[in-house]
């Protein structure tokens, strides 16, 4: 049984044109003790999907409108807000993309820490203060004495991250989700962070979703991954397959812009990246068709026509296209 | 291109900032040294790219630079002209030349502008284009940076994290600038994403002799824009020269350190970076002699007492009592 299970999942904005999906029929799992990568174009749904099992989607203006959320056997669509609130923080925690706005900017970092903490019935204030600083110390923050009478905005975008890390590990969760959770910090640290949580799925079998940009941190620390286009996870398979022989087009370009070291030689022209042309469309663009076929050097008419569907291509290698792959 | 003081953009000499921190009551005062003595020279048409440990002042630096901040100590001379303590006009005029990609593409946005709105903004406060034509450049940017001109007219929070990112960017560019300072500028973006503005960024350098400063993580990004490379560690730069003769031979422990932990994008070779060894440093209370002694793996006595002064060596600079 999958630690998460998400199935067929659709989120709606409200946009000036109507209601618009943002993730659009998204099924994965992910298990005890695994890291499922979750990667894909920017603007492609992927926070979003987070969000959206967090039970965070700002309900002003978006909600989650179909699919189940199977968290350990409960559907969190099903849940009464307050019973969400409980497993948020405790079994379920996010580490959110942008730090500066999700921290608030009046409370200090210890403050802000020992929140988690309170806002879960745990007020002894003394010993509050002695997790949180063990917790700074796990994610390697220096000074952490220092640092918990500090307000955001006087510490270093790398700092802000590393309190947000910690505070999504305030109680030891079975699920974290990770939004981009090492984009601040520098490779050495960022090595030591995802060491950490490495080491907290196989210690404690902790499922991990993790978002991120970095197709070297994918290679390196996912066991699986999911690739997101125009609101659909598009491709999906273990890592190495899928690295190895990508489907889609949108991951075989994806793959192929990756800029490498390629320690140049004194006086040697630098080259141009690899670009996928065009952009991803507005989520206000309604299409019957695959979401990249008007980027897609392999489309077809039926692209146009019919969103292609999930179809087998390895052993639990999936891809959404019609095209059979180079002959 | 070459030679000429004159085309020298940016100096920046022994600059330094201090930032006094609030203490418990009856303590002594501390302070955090986040820009500790740095030296920087940039020529027209010039990419220098910025990486170091996260906390080791990289943002202060640039906020130093832009003069968002007034440094402590030090210079800043932009097109040979002080600007280190400059005020009123004197430094609006400096602020039309220079300009600043953020790290945090959210929290820099005002949430009540649309997309073109945020672009113009710089154009209206700083020169008298009229509205309709302020209004289709900042689109026309908008369009630069691969956005619609249908999500021109929304507002920051509609956007995806990279999608903020390139409104950053087009603003940026909106006064066509001499110098950009950029902060992480497409650590927001996915890869293809990045490439286009890598690209975009690399054309408009050719086009209108743009020079960059780059603060970024990703050493593969550096060597693709830049030219030279500032390796900082705890407000000092630690080694700076070309980035081909800084990539292909590190001399610094820390550069080494660096260069051997990006994982690598091939699944096949699963080699993970082994943590670096000891203690982050406490930026307010800096170990003495070499700030990257604690961790380093070639660390000596004479490490702990002094800290090693910049010199010359295999045709850049390092600082480090041991290199060869
Ligand atoms: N509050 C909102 N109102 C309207 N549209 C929104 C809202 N929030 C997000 N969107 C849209 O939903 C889509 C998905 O956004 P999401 O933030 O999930 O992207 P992402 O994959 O996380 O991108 P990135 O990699 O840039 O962070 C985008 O097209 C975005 O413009
Ligand atoms: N306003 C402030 N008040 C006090 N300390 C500050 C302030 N701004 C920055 N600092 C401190 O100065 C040091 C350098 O911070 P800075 O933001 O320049 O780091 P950075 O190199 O940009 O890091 P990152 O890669 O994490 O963004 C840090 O120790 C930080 O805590
Ligand atoms: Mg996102
Ligand atoms: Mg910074």
């Amino acid at each position: 049984m999958a630690l998460l299970d998400v199935r067929n999942l659709v989120t709606e904005f409200t946009t000036p044109a109507g209601p618009r999906r943002a993730v659009n029929d998204v099924s994965f799992a992910v298990q005890r003790g695994e890291i499922l990568g979750l990667v894909g174009e920017s603007g492609s749904g992927k926070s979003v999907t987070a969000l959206s099992v967090m039970g965070l989607v700002d309900n002003q203006v978006g909600r989650v409108t179909g699919g189940n959320i199977l968290f350990d056997n409960t559907d969190l669509t099903a849940l009464p807000a307050a019973a969400l609130r409980a497993l948020r923080g405790k079994r379920l925690s996010m580490i959110f993309q942008e730090p500066l706005s999700a921290l608030n900017p009046c409370y200090t970092i210890g403050d802000q820490i020992s929140e988690a903490f309170v806002a879960h019935g745990d007020s002894d204030t003394r010993k509050n203060h002695q997790r949180v600083l063990e917790l700074l110390r796990l994610v390697h923050i220096p000074d952490p004495e220092g640092v918990l009478r500090r307000y955001p905005h006087e510490i270093s975008g790398g700092m802000r991250q590393r309190a947000m890390i910690a505070m999504a590990l305030a109680y030891t969760p079975d699920l974290l989700i990770a939004d981009e959770p090492t984009t601040a910090l520098d490779v050495t640290i960022q090595a030591q962070v995802l060491n950490l949580i490495d080491r907290l799925r196989r210690e404690l079998g902790l499922g991990v979703l993790l978002i991120t940009h970095d197709i070297g941190i994918v290679a390196q620390y996912t066991d699986r991954v999911a690739v997101m286009y125009g609101g659909r996870i598009v491709e999906t398979g273990p890592t190495a397959q899928v690295f190895a022989t990508p489907k889609h087009p949108y991951t075989i370009g994806l793959l192929g812009s990756v800029p490498r070291l390629r320690h140049r030689k004194p006086g040697e022209k630098r080259t141009r990246l690899q670009e996928i042309p065009g952009s991803v469309p507005s989520i206000a663009q309604v299409t019957q068709g695959c979401r990249f076929a008007g980027r897609c050097s392999h489309s077809m008419p039926q692209c146009e026509q019919q969103m292609p569907p999930m179809r087998e291509r390895g052993p639990g290698h999936d891809a959404a296209c019609y095209w059979e792959g180079p002959a | 291109m070459s030679g000429g003081k004159d085309d020298m953009l940016l100096e920046v000499t022994d600059l330094s900032m201090r930032f006094a921190l609030r203490s418990a009551p009856f303590k002594p005062k501390r302070h955090v040294h986040a820009v500790n003595g740095i030296n920087i020279r940039l020529r027209q048409g010039e990419t220098l790219g910025i990486v170091g440990e996260s906390g080791c002042g990289k943002t202060t630096l640039a906020r130093c630079i832009l003069r968002l901040l007034e440094p402590t100590g030090g210079s800043i001379k932009l097109n040979g002209r002080d600007i280190t303590h400059a005020k009123g006009r004197a430094l609006r005029e400096a602020r039309r030349d220079m300009q600043f990609v953020f790290q945090d593409p959210y929290a820099s946005l005002d949430p009540r502008m649309r997309a073109f709105e945020l672009v113009r903004e710089p154009l209206d406060a700083l020169t008298d284009l009229p509205r309709k034509q302020a209004d289709e450049r900042a689109i026309a940017l908008l369009e630069k940076v691969g956005l619609t001109a249908a999500q021109a007219r929304q507002y920051p929070h509609q956007f995806s994290g990279g999608q903020r990112q390139r409104i950053g960017i087009a603003r940026a560019l909106a006064l066509n600038p001499k110098l950009v300072l950029a902060d992480e500028p497409v650590s927001a973006l996915d890869v293809s994403v990045r490439a286009q503005i890598l690209n975009l960024m690399a054309d408009l350098r050719a086009e209108f002799g743009l020079s960059y400063i780059v603060i970024s993580h990703d050493l593969a990004i550096i060597e693709h824009v830049c030219d030279r490379v500032a390796i900082v560690y705890l407000g000092r730069i630690v080694e700076q020269g070309a980035v081909e003769t800084i990539f292909n031979a590190p001399k610094h422990p820390y550069t080494e350190a660096l260069l051997a932990a990006i994982p690598d994008p091939d699944p096949q070779q699963r080699r993970r970076a082994a943590d670096i060894q000891g203690d982050l440093p406490n930026p307010s209370a800096p170990p003495p002699g070499c700030a990257f002694h604690p961790r380093c793996p070639k660390a000596t006595a004479l490490c702990k007492q002094q800290a090693p002064e910049p010199r010359m060596l295999d045709g850049r600079e390092v600082s480090c009592h041991h290199a060869v």
